[in-house]
């Protein structure tokens, strides 16, 4: 029985309770003032006031109140001014006939009235919800991440119901946790039984679940009826809704809102925008989760594509080598020819000179891969410019035979680097010179000052670079069409590149006719300068 | 007499050791590092094969290969790496007789050679009937026989086991043999061809896996084994 009535009264709102209560009043009141001089007003206008009445409740309450302040006013008007008086019975017919159409103007004219205020207020809303739906599309939009997206959701709805708080909650393995909250600190508790009872339902029914009737008002204290058997009915601090949030089959979560909400367009019907708000922030998330999806097969075929061209790269300098190795073992092996100690000689010398050859290929794509990996972890320590120059010429000496390898410039400089890295880094830049440029020409290496960092560089004496190969010698496999007569893998550069940058550094190249100098650019070590 | 033999590659200790491996077999060989050297050194060396890596740092070793071919029917040995497949096949188009890949043992090296100077010997377009290895292809009479009994091939077979033949030892691509034996309109039918060999091995009693007579260079093209090669 109880059950019943309220879901008779489901449809009334406590504001209409109100208005029955005022409309009762007011006729009172109104008959209290008119019944005294009614034989001086007459009973038409004593009518048109009783409808005046009539139709203002109707367009303040709604159509039922409306109804409801018809009746109370018609039979107000028959007993105290239709004759006879105080009493509900008529003498003349068209008395009659004029209470019939009274009444029925209070209840058409109270009908259409409410119902325009309705439909504004409708209106209204929507245009409410649209610009808050606005607010959150433009927010989600800004998101990388769907953590930051389901707090943007949070956010827009705190701000959109003037709610204390609102969160995502997401179970797994029975436990339910906060994914992201918005508004004062209450909302990032975790959910009590209750809560969670409340969560598992609306994910079951998947729509919208509130404590009480509309469960975000603080008139009256919020009551939980949990699901189950036992149907046991829990008092809240406060009134609360849950949303799921669902992307097709799979279960995001569920939104939190806490009650008491404040903003009028929402307050009575908060659930189209609450479900309006899920869909949209489950949109977003999953629109998120494909462009990271997407990102990952990029970076995946990325990845790839490096592999491949690494490897069509590198099998002609693996197999070079390899072929040097194979023509002089293969004779040396070959017992039908009688060798000189000379033969013998140049075909050790072969076999040694493309096992060194074969190693720097594999370091050097084992050296791309680290960086590219990022296994790499630099260490920057203080270190002396002028050693590390030193350090590296130290190590060239067999691909620099014949060349005159110079040192220049300050002396004491002090540099904040990763030394291992900036010396092999110098070691490439010195063989590359070694490489590309006039034979037996110097090598000029020099440590300088320049605004505030401090630049190795080393220059070389020859063609230098074409122009148009300038922009692109850092590139991994590039290759200028000047250098074909010189084997590489056009990985040495771009090794140099990425230590460099590792150690914290920066590298350029300037060329000129007379030859082609690199530069790396390091930071000073701080107060360590003796200029 | 020595055979002269023209090394080309840019790589110098590859050059170098080959070169020396050749000397030491009683070869005489000459190394060059580019495509304008090994085409100065031809007229004056004038070797009796050439040996020519593919990535110069002058000309395109195709290029050279088809100025070669263009001056003199010296054989060439056509040395490669993985990876440069469509210059190979171009290179044999243009004339080249056979493809190494490196790396390569000097063993493999020398029997390709001396196949090739062979071949290089006897021009076999002239003879009237070709003899290899119990086959016998008579030209004139366009009869063929196999351990002493006839074959019988239908015009195609015919044609393209004559051409085989007249180059055995040489490397004959795809293109090159639908040019040959069916036309140029049919150079890109390599369906037509594997159909045409196939019937060919079977009546020549031919295993594809260990051929007697023709053998496939996958991604090439045929060659026709010369039975007198170790």
């Amino acid at each position: 029985m109880g059950r019943d009535v309220r879901r008779t009264l489901s449809g009334i709102t406590r504001d209409q309770r109100w208005g029955f209560a005022a409309a009762v009043l007011a006729t009172a009141v109104l008959t209290g003032i008119l019944a005294p001089m009614h034989s001086r007003i007459g009973l038409l206008n004593v009518g048109l006031i009783y409808l005046l009445l009539t139709l203002l409740v109707s367009a303040t309450w709604g159509w039922q109140v409306g109804v409801f302040a018809a009746i109370l006013t018609n039979l107000a008007f028959n007993f105290f001014f239709v004759p006879p008086l105080y009493r509900f019975s008529v003498y003349r017919p068209e008395h009659v006939a004029a209470l019939i159409i009274f009444l029925g103007v209070s209840v058409i004219g109270g009908y259409l009235l409410s119902q325009a205020r309705a439909s504004a207020e409708n209106a209204q809303r929507r245009q409410a919800e649209t610009e808050v739906l606005l607010g959150l599309n433009r927010d989600l939009i800004g998101r990388a991440d769907p953590a930051a997206a389901l707090g943007a959701l949070c956010d827009n709805v705190v701000r959109a119901f003037e709610a204390p708080g609102a969160s995502v909650l997401s179970e797994s393995g029975g436990r339910w946790s906060v994914l992201a909250a918005a508004g004062d600190s209450s909302a990032r508790r975790p959910p009590d039984r209750s809560e969670a009872l409340m969560a598992e339902r609306a994910v079951e029914v998947d729509q919208l679940t509130w404590a009480g009737h509309t469960g975000l008002s603080d008139r009256r204290r919020p009551r939980i009826v949990l699901p189950g058997p036992q149907r046991r009915v829990v008092d809240v601090a406060r009134g609360v809704a849950f949303v799921p949030l669902r992307i097709g089959e799979r279960m995001l979560g569920v939104l939190r809102l806490d009650g008491p909400i404040g903003r009028a367009p929402f307050r009575d019907h908060p659930e189209q925008l609450l479900d309006a708000f899920a869909r949209e922030a489950a949109l977003g998330v999953e629109r998120m989760e494909l462009v990271r999806v997407a990102a990952h097969t990029e970076a995946l075929r990325e990845a790839d594509e490096l592999k491949t061209a690494l490897l069509s790269s590198v099998s002609h300098d693996l197999k070079t080598p390899l072929a040097g190795i194979k023509a002089a073992v293969s004779s040396l092996l070959d017992r039908s020819v009688r060798w000189t100690q000379d033969d013998v000689a140049s075909f050790l010398e072969t076999i040694d000179s493309q096992a060194d050859r074969l190693d720097r290929v594999i370091s050097d794509i084992l050296d791309l891969n680290r960086i590219e990996s990022g296994a790499v972890r630099p260490v920057r320590h203080v270190a002396s410019a002028r050693q590390l120059l030193e350090e590296a010429i130290a190590r060239v000496r067999a691909s620099t035979a014949g060349r005159t390898v110079s040192i220049e410039g300050n002396d004491e400089l002090m540099v904040e680097t990763d030394e291992s890295l900036v010396l092999q880094a110098l070691v490439n830049l010195i063989e590359n010179a070694a490489k590309y440029s006039t034979e037996g020409g110097d090598i000029r290496l020099r440590a300088e000052r320049r605004a505030g960092r401090v630049e190795l560089s080393v220059a070389d004496v020859g063609p230098g670079i074409p122009d148009g190969d300038v922009p692109h010698v850092f590139e991994r496999f590039y290759r200028s069409s000047q250098t074909r007569r010189v084997k590489g893998s056009g990985l040495g550069l771009a090794i140099v590149k990425g230590f460099v940058t590792l150690s914290g550094g920066s590298v350029r190249v300037e060329s000129s006719p007379r030859g082609a100098r690199f530069v790396i650019t390091l930071p000073a070590a701080v107060g360590a300068e003796v200029a | 007499m020595t055979a002269r033999i023209l090394v080309v590659d840019d790589e110098a200790q590859l050059r170098r050791a080959v070169a020396r491996s050749l000397d030491g077999h009683g070869y005489h060989a000459r190394a060059v590092e580019d495509g304008k050297s090994a085409l100065s050194t031809f007229e004056t060396f004038k070797p009796d094969l050439v040996l020519l890596d593919l990535m110069l740092p002058d000309i395109d070793g195709v290029a050279v290969c088809t100025e070669l071919r263009r001056r003199h029917h010296t054989p060439i040995i056509i040395l490669s790496v993985v990876g440069e497949e469509q210059m190979k096949v171009a290179a044999l188009d243009a004339g080249a007789d056979d493809y190494l890949t490196k790396p390569f043992g000097m063993d493999e090296l020398l029997a390709r050679i001396r196949v090739a100077l062979r071949r290089g010997a006897s021009d076999r377009t002239q003879q009237p009937v070709i003899s290899l290895g119990g086959l016998q292809v008579d030209i004139e009479r366009r009869t063929v026989s196999l351990d002493g009994s006839d074959l019988h091939l239908t015009p195609t077979e015919y044609s393209l086991l004559k051409y085989l033949a007249t180059n055995v030892g040489k490397v004959l691509t795809h293109a090159m043999i639908l040019r040959e034996v069916w036309g140029a309109e049919y150079a890109d039918d390599t369906h037509v061809l594997r159909t045409c060999v196939n019937q060919l091995r079977t009546k020549l009693g031919d295993d594809p896996a260990s051929p007697r007579f023709i053998r496939t260079d996958p991604g090439v093209g045929y060659r026709f084994l010369d039975p007198s090669a170790s």
